[in-house]
């Protein structure tokens, strides 16, 4: 009866130890998989892939209004790009990376995965250039 | 029969556990260092010899005194090593742009966040470079608002 007993009150820290330990290898396998799906990832993740300004709800780039993009030489004005392109779905924070210069950011997410957003700079009303994002920077995407 | 179940859970314990270093230790993409071709042919550029002394910055480079604090990233983006030893980096919400740190001590590389340190420096040598038409990178002049944002945590 006490050789049971001590049996027993043996087996329950284990077990207790044993699950806390597949717990914490769990949450780090999650995590590594997907920090977004821990809640601790909101401190963690970038929150900077937002828009100051939705300008049209519902504007997708189509495969062909790319193709077009991809022939529009860098300093294009800005209202030939727009011709093409129709009115973003929204605009990013404005900010100032050459001196004097206002960089402007116009997103359109893409028709066949709108989870990738093309984000497309102008300065001096100038077409400078465009980059497809995902739009929710779970997995870092290269940009080097 | 009641004895074989917590060496069964141990079993599955050290599984899980060898299973989350596989996945730490996956082998992280070559840090290849990169090469940019600048759009300016100036006569003197960072690294050339004069005299048998080195340019460490030339025109178009930006030269901090940082005394030893950490150097930011402006944005979130990615990290890379240029062939000189500098860091490229490139804000993922940013397209045609790319930053050159050089003169920082054993920088992080790969993905950073906004505000996440790059390293420390203590002569921070700073450029800003556009991409132009024919695939080449330009020096443009920084914003003074740029230039801070890689001084202070933002």
């Amino acid at each position: 009866m006490t050789q049971k007993h001590r049996q027993h009150s043996l087996r329950v820290p284990i077990v207790l130890l044993v699950l806390s330990a597949i717990a914490a290898a769990s949450i780090k396998l999650l995590w590594q998989f997907n920090p977004n799906l821990l809640p601790i990832a909101a401190f963690t993740s970038t929150d900077e892939l937002q828009c100051s300004e939705i300008v049209t709800p519902d504007a997708l780039l189509s495969r062909e209004r790319i193709l077009k993009l991809m022939t529009i030489a860098e300093g294009t004005n800005k209202a030939r790009v727009r011709g093409v392109l129709k009115a973003p779905y929204c605009k990013l924070k404005p900010m100032t990376v050459r001196a004097g210069v206002a960089a402007e950011r116009e997103v359109y997410p893409l028709e066949f995965d709108p989870k990738i957003w093309a984000i497309i700079l102008y300065e001096d009303d100038n077409y400078v250039g465009v980059r497809l994002v995902p739009k929710t920077q779970q997995c870092p995407s290269s940009v080097l | 029969m009641s004895m074989i179940q917590p060496y069964w859970l141990t079993g599955l314990m050290i599984g899980s556990l060898t299973a989350c270093q596989i996945v730490r230790t996956q082998p992280s993409p070559p840090a290849k260092p990169m090469s940019i071709q600048i759009y300016q042919k100036w006569e003197l550029q960072r690294g050339d010899r004069v005299n048998n002394q080195t340019v460490v910055s030339a025109l178009g480079d930006l030269a901090i005194d940082v005394a030893g604090k950490a150097v930011y990233a402006p944005m979130s983006g990615e990290a890379k090593r240029d062939r000189t030893g500098c860091v490229l980096f490139a804000g993922t919400e940013l397209p045609a742009y790319l930053f050159r740190f050089c003169g920082i001590n054993t920088p992080k590389l790969g993905a950073l966040r906004k505000g996440q340190t790059i390293g420390t420096a203590n002569l921070l040598v700073f450029a800003t470079f556009q991409k132009q038409q024919n695939g080449t990178w330009a020096f443009v002049e920084p914003s003074k608002a740029m230039v801070e944002q890689t001084l202070k945590r933002s």
